[in-house]
């Protein structure tokens, strides 16, 4: 490890693009904000990867506690059993059968159409928070694609403008003088194109993967609403 | 937005570190490219050793009146019957004039070659004319003026078959008297185009055209005297300057500046004293972007 990356530093000068002597090399600002883009990008694939798990999960819990929902006898005992654990479709069924209890409880006579009503509003709120607590980094995703080009074109600006003041100062203008300055000005558009651009990918997949997943819920929380309305005309 | 790490947010967070450092390794571990190998150094040399030899004017080198009409029996041992202007001396000091096939070893004796000609069976292929020049001229300038000499002075063999007092007293002709071409007094053009080339080569090094916006059109032209010792006479100055333009005009005055520090650090100079003439007063020398490459 020590010889390859020792002899690296130590020759030190530009023979190559090093991204560690860019940064080095560059001015503070432009180290702040290549720093602060550094940082968005890991958040912004860790975003990514926790994302994807979460949602495999999810997806899997759902498939298996609705699939034992349709062949439960007893809801009330399968829900007790079953459903505990982090299943957006258990919440669902424990919001409705929340409602449920709530209204035939309540009177001797049963209003029906209310009770639909309610119902229905009841599964509606749970499906809309298990999207929204869902995609509620995705927010950040969004931010940082279509911001992070900013900054780094910010970065970048800032350092030209430094590298041409310093220029000024040398009375020289070769290419050997200019260049490097530049070239790490650059590095600076390249660290916010690399942090957002997967983030605008990822933005765009997941928006539509948490869609799909709110659309998927919502029909369960319908097929539910539809059994249970015909269970409360037999009331 | 949550402050808590979700527990499949803190995989996600150790993959992307991961992938991070990953990429940080991989280009940091990148080997560095093999550099271009440098192309074989070509040293080239413009026409300096070319315009070597000193222009006298040759009453002689006119063609002699051939068409005479023949007068008499033809003497038989004449071989050449055409006229030819420039014959080969027969006491040359100078051998046939070939030494010039490597121009490089003529700004400086090649140092390498010298040493060790014989020790290493593949030396430079110019090893060779380099040391054989050496020994010949070293210097271009000594050497037109050798060849300058060596121009022959008599007849041109093998003018004409009319008696040499054919055209007795009339100019152009050969009149067999006993003058002999004169000295050069007037450098020909051959032999200022080298002194402006040594001059140049001289003033190159000392020569740097200010920096600044379009500096490059910039043409300085400086007049200065010389002693014979090669010192600057007086103080160079200014003839004309040409090229200004609205973004160089600050610079103008520091290019004619520059110009006239070159030739001061350039001082003194080394020329042929024996061209004393053609040097002492430079009345044009150029300064521009060109010169400085």
């Amino acid at each position: 490890m020590t010889s390859p990356a020792l002899s690296l530093l130590a020759a030190g000068t530009a023979a190559r693009l090093d991204p560690l002597h860019l940064f080095l090399d560059a001015d503070l600002l432009v180290q702040v904000v290549m720093a602060g883009l550094l940082l968005a990008s890991l958040w912004v694939w860790t975003i990514v990867f926790s994302f994807a798990l979460r949602l495999r999960k999810l997806r899997k819990r759902c498939d298996v506690y609705e699939g034992e929902f349709w062949q439960a006898r007893d809801l009330d005992a399968f829900q007790s059993e079953h459903g505990q654990g982090d299943v957006p479709s258990a919440r669902v069924v424990t919001a409705a059968l929340g409602e449920w209890r709530r209204s035939l409880a309540a009177g001797k006579s049963v209003d029906r159409e209310g009770a639909r009503a309610r119902l229905a509003s009841a599964m509606e709120v749970v499906v809309a928070q298990e999207a929204e607590g869902l995609g509620e980094r995705l927010t950040f995703l969004a931010t940082v694609g279509s911001v992070a080009p900013f900054i780094g074109l910010f970065g970048t600006v800032w350092g030209i403008m430094s590298s041409f003041f310093q220029i000024g100062q040398e009375q020289n203008s070769s290419l050997a003088v200019v260049a490097p300055g530049i070239a790490e000005a650059l590095a600076a558009t390249a660290v916010g194109l690399f942090a957002a651009i997967p983030a605008v990918i990822a933005y765009n997949r997941f928006a539509a993967a948490v869609d799909r997943f709110e659309a998927r819920l919502q029909r369960f929380a319908d097929r539910f609403h539809a059994s249970l309305s015909r269970e409360l005309d037999g009331k | 937005m949550a402050t808590v790490l979700r527990p499949e947010e803190r995989y996600g967070l150790l993959a992307a570190l991961a992938l991070h450092a990953a990429l940080a390794a991989a280009l940091l571990l990148r080997p560095a490219p093999r550099p271009l190998p440098l192309p074989e150094r070509i040293e080239v040399s413009l026409s300096d050793n070319v315009a070597l030899t000193s222009t006298a004017p040759q009453p002689q080198a006119k063609a002699a009146p051939d068409a005479a009409p023949l007068l008499g029996e033809p003497p038989p041992p004449q071989p050449q019957p055409v006229a030819k202007p420039v014959p080969q001396p027969k006491a040359a000091p100078v051998p046939v004039p070939v030494p010039l096939p490597k121009p490089k070893a003529v700004v400086k004796p090649e140092p390498k070659a010298q040493p060790a000609p014989e020790a290493k069976p593949k030396a430079r292929p110019d090893a060779k004319p380099a040391k054989a020049h050496d020994r010949a001229v070293p210097d271009p300038i000594a050497d037109a003026l050798a060849r300058a000499k060596a121009r022959p002075t008599g007849k041109p063999a093998g003018a004409s078959r009319i008696g040499p007092d054919f055209l007795k007293g009339m100019p152009g002709g050969q009149a067999g008297g006993k003058a002999a071409t004169p000295g050069a007094k007037v450098a020909g053009p051959e032999v200022k185009a080298a002194l402006e080339a040594s001059l140049s080569r001289q003033i190159k090094p000392h020569w740097r055209v200010p920096i600044g916006l379009e500096t490059d059109e910039l043409v300085t032209v400086l007049t200065f005297d010389l002693n014979r010792d090669g010192t600057l006479s007086g103080a160079p100055h200014v003839l004309t300057q040409t090229g200004i333009t609205d973004s160089n005009r600050a610079q103008a005055a520091r290019h004619a500046e520059q110009a006239i520090r070159a030739v001061r650090l350039a001082a003194p100079f080394l020329l042929p004293p024996q061209y004393y003439d053609a040097w002492k007063h430079v009345g044009r020398f150029r300064f521009d972007r060109k010169l400085s490459q």
